[in-house]
């Protein structure tokens, strides 16, 4: 296939790869910020600062993800992803890396802010459910969706934030990956595939239309569980909006750390409470009251 | 003392703490993957902490990955507190935690492939977690965890909370302090009186309690004959050795 240029988290992405989980952009003429290109990955970062089982970063900031049963992503200065595909991996598993921490680093890399949250647009603006991993913020979005929300971003929200103006959040992929329970309840109608051979979660592709980025209206922040006590939502003020532990609001704050984005992060966190109002919502796990926290974040935004 | 903040400082199997120090989602990787990363997760953890001693609460039983590779490096490890409780009343506890029935619970206190967190149909802010039978989960920490291990029997806990908890100090090397400290904070009564109040971040079911009696051989008044009767079959050994004949 020849190159197209799609409209990846904010950025112009050139690929030489079909994507089917991401808008494609309508300036094709533009100039491309970001190239991802197919390639073979000779051998492990040379000196890493930095490395797990799956990522290495190097003094420069390059960096390397692999899982082995998928391939390798080499993303060098925010401008370049090199994917070495494993020889039995389906598109669908490199597209769901390159949706998920791949897009994380190139944020990371290109500076700009990944908020650790699933994205829908309602009512002309967006609206992010934030929270840690597990904790139910695509079964939330999924539930915003069956009123009539748009998805924007699943997992990923990508944040500019201008000194003085409105946060925007700015569109990702326009699939959703859910597990089976939230699959069965909340979007019967969609066609879904498995994020991997193997794996019970699965993702559909809910639109494919390239929306750009809109006004972030309101954060809503999934709590930890306290069991059913005083299920509801409430607007943080002062202080305890930046109260969660900082990686819990920021997209893999430890990669962007090792990446020297600590300190903007910590800027940002802070304007991003500024400019936008935070709330918590407090319900059990899973699909308990879902409803109920659907209409919660619906009214908190103000998009009714 | 906030009992639902202690899940912020000392996180159980979670996934948010494997997907920071991984770099990677938990959620996109197969359990395979998870379960072979899994001890390099607790390498990281020994790595980046600066502080004396890291305290962890596990469910966990002491287990080695496919390739051989120990989950809880013993070369990492002071050494583990093992906190058993007569099967009978956890039976009758953990039916309670999980709203099960008594019978099922007791089937998969003696399921070799029993787990926690490892569902296929919804997600989870924790990691799969193998337990394996209740024998074979008192045999893995208590035989084969080529560390130090300090058991504690929960009645024991009970019937002498300061002796129990200086004792466990001692063990760990910390300072005689911390033990009148301790003892203040966690009567059963004080940690229900929380719940009461503020809620628990780890019950799972809606309306019920996490911290529910306190009392020890409680199992009289609500397991059958049989069902008493099918735990000493499966677990004998190790009750035995437990003291719970």
């Amino acid at each position: 296939m020849a190159s197209s240029i799609f409209s990846f988290y904010g950025s112009r992405l050139l690929s030489e790869i079909a994507l089917s989980f991401v808008p494609t952009c309508a300036e094709q003429d533009k100039q491309p910020e970001v190239l991802l290109k197919r390639g073979v990955i000779r051998e492990a970062l040379a000196e890493p600062i930095w490395s797990s089982p799956f990522v290495s970063i190097a003094a420069n900031g390059t960096t390397l993800i692999e899982i082995a049963a998928v391939g390798r992503f080499l993303l060098r200065g925010g401008r370049e992803i090199t994917v070495e595909a494993a020889p039995s991996a389906a598109p669908i598993e490199i597209e769901t890396l390159l949706m998920g921490p791949v897009a994380g680093v190139l944020l990371h890399q290109r500076g700009i802010f990944p908020l650790h949250a699933s994205c829908v647009e309602f009512g002309g603006v967006a609206i992010a459910i934030a929270g840690s991993s597990g904790r139910g913020k695509s079964t939330l979005a999924a539930a915003l969706l069956r009123r009539g929300a748009t998805l924007l971003s699943d997992d990923i929200c990508a944040l500019r934030l201008p000194e003085g103006q409105p946060a925007v959040a700015l569109q990702g992929g326009t699939a959703i990956s859910l597990w089976p329970d939230a699959r069965a309840a909340l979007c019967g109608g969609c066609e879904w595939l498995p994020i991997r051979r193997g794996h019970a979660k699965h993702l559909a592709r809910l639109h494919a239309a390239e929306l750009g980025s809109r006004r972030l209206a309101a954060i809503v922040r999934l709590a930890a569980d306290r069991g059913d006590v005083r299920p509801g939502i409430h607007r943080l003020y002062g202080p305890a909006t930046v109260a969660p532990p900082i990686a819990e609001l920021v997209y893999r704050f430890s990669l962007g750390r090792l990446l020297g984005r600590g300190q903007q992060l910590f800027r940002d966190v802070m304007r991003l409470a500024g400019a936008v109002p935070i709330y918590e919502l407090h319900k059990p796990l899973g699909l308990s009251r879902i409803e109920e926290a659907a209409d919660w974040a619906v009214n908190a935004a103000g998009a009714l | 003392m906030d009992i639902s903040g202690f899940e912020l400082r000392t996180p159980i199997a979670s996934r948010r703490e494997f997907d920071e120090y991984m770099g990677v989602d938990s959620g996109l990787l197969l359990n395979e993957e998870i379960e072979a990363a899994r001890p390099d997760l607790h390498r990281a953890f020994a790595r980046d902490f600066d502080g004396p001693l890291i305290l962890r609460k596990v469910h966990d039983r002491c287990w080695v990955t496919r390739r051989g590779e120990r989950v809880f490096p013993p070369e990492l490890s002071r050494g583990a507190v093992y906190l058993a409780r007569d099967p009978r009343d956890v039976a009758v506890s953990c039916a309670d935690f999980f709203g099960l029935d008594i019978d099922e619970t007791i089937r998969r206190m003696n399921d070799q492939d029993a787990a926690l967190a490892n569902s296929q149909s919804h997600g989870s802010t924790q990691l799969p977690q193998p337990l394996g039978s209740w024998s074979q989960h008192v045999a893995s920490w208590l035989d084969d965890s080529k560390m130090p291990v300090h058991l504690v029997r929960y009645e024991d806990l009970l019937e002498d909370t300061p002796d129990e908890l200086r004792k466990v100090a001692v063990f760990l090397g910390l300072p005689a302090e911390a033990v009148a400290d301790a003892t203040q904070m966690v009567t059963f009564h004080s940690l229900q009186a929380q719940e009461e109040q503020k809620g628990f971040a780890e019950q799972l079911q809606a309306g019920k309690r996490f911290f529910r009696q306190g009392r020890a051989g409680r199992w009289r008044e609500t397991l059958s004959a049989a069902q008493a009767d099918r735990l000493w079959r499966d677990h004998e050994a190790a009750m035995m050795r437990l003291r719970y004949a």
